[in-house]
């Protein structure tokens, strides 16, 4: 499985529906797939968001819970509700540490030499600063990540 | 990584030909800004005008050329557009770089007019 894209993706229905190996390039024609569903649904508003939150969650699926192995699957829901964009993504690799949210905190910035800048750990609290709700959940082999996104 | 350099007065200015900076290219960023800008001096403006995404990765690999350039030779941004801005104001590094509007104004800025 490379990339799959649900046959009801391209006709005026409610969601978008993916799945795809995770690797970088899958995510980003994956968020480039999603934006331009937004954009048929009315809800071009939301795109700049969506794209950045569920680009995080998707990179992280990609970096972490798949560190072990390259291209695991990643299956993606994004549907419209009203003016609210709900997002859903399950993939079969490794649970969040504790098998919860991490904390959404940026990183400091405060007083941080130039070498000791942060490059990294932005991108769950991105996801937090943006969506309104955000769940996750482990079950038996599987995560499932959902939250949603005022447009 | 498609990325230019061209040198308008007393600054370095490296311009970002592509439209997103994202976890696919972060790496290649890195290599491409290393290699146009290793050897010189002086300040760095970073065109960003046609830039419309960029993730944490891309940002993560924005700070580390900063590093790479060392505290003598700072990185200005140039010509953000919302999304990236909106990146720059939640994670707030908007107050660890110089941001400017335009790639004018970052030039205006070190006294220097941009060429025609």
């Amino acid at each position: 499985m490379t990339f799959q894209i649900g046959r009801q993706t391209w006709a005026d229905t409610p969601s978008c529906d993916l799945s795809f190996a995770a690797s970088p390039t899958n995510v980003r024609f994956a968020l480039i797939l999603v934006g331009d569903f937004l954009e048929r649904r009315g809800l071009a508003a939301a795109r700049d968001d969506v794209a950045l939150a569920l680009g995080e969650a998707l990179n992280n699926i990609e970096e972490h819970a798949y560190a072990d192995r390259s291209g695991g699957p990643v299956v993606l829901r994004v549907a419209s509700q009203g003016a609210r964009v709900m997002i859903d993504i399950t993939d079969y690799g490794a649970a969040l540490p504790d098998k919860k949210l991490p904390a959404a905190m940026m990183p400091e910035l405060d007083n941080v030499a130039l070498n000791d800048l942060p490059e990294g750990g932005f991108g769950w609290a991105l996801i937090g600063a943006i969506s309104e709700s955000i769940s996750y959940e482990r079950r038996d082999n599987e995560n499932r990540l959902a939250f949603s996104i005022a447009s | 990584m498609n990325l230019t350099l061209n040198t308008e007065g007393p600054v370095d200015v490296v311009t970002v030909e592509e439209d997103r900076i994202d976890a696919a290219v972060a790496v290649d960023f890195k290599d491409a800004f290393r290699s146009l800008t290793t050897d010189r001096k002086g300040a760095v403006v970073l065109d960003l005008n046609r830039v419309a995404f960029l993730d944490s990765s891309g940002l993560g690999s924005v700070v580390a050329v900063q590093k790479l350039l060392g505290e003598g030779r700072p990185l200005e941004l140039a010509g953000l557009q919302p999304a990236v801005a909106k990146v720059m104001q939640l994670t707030r590094m908007h107050t660890v770089f110089s941001i400017h509007p335009t790639l004018s104004a970052a030039l205006a800025a070190h006294g220097s007019a941009p060429a025609a």
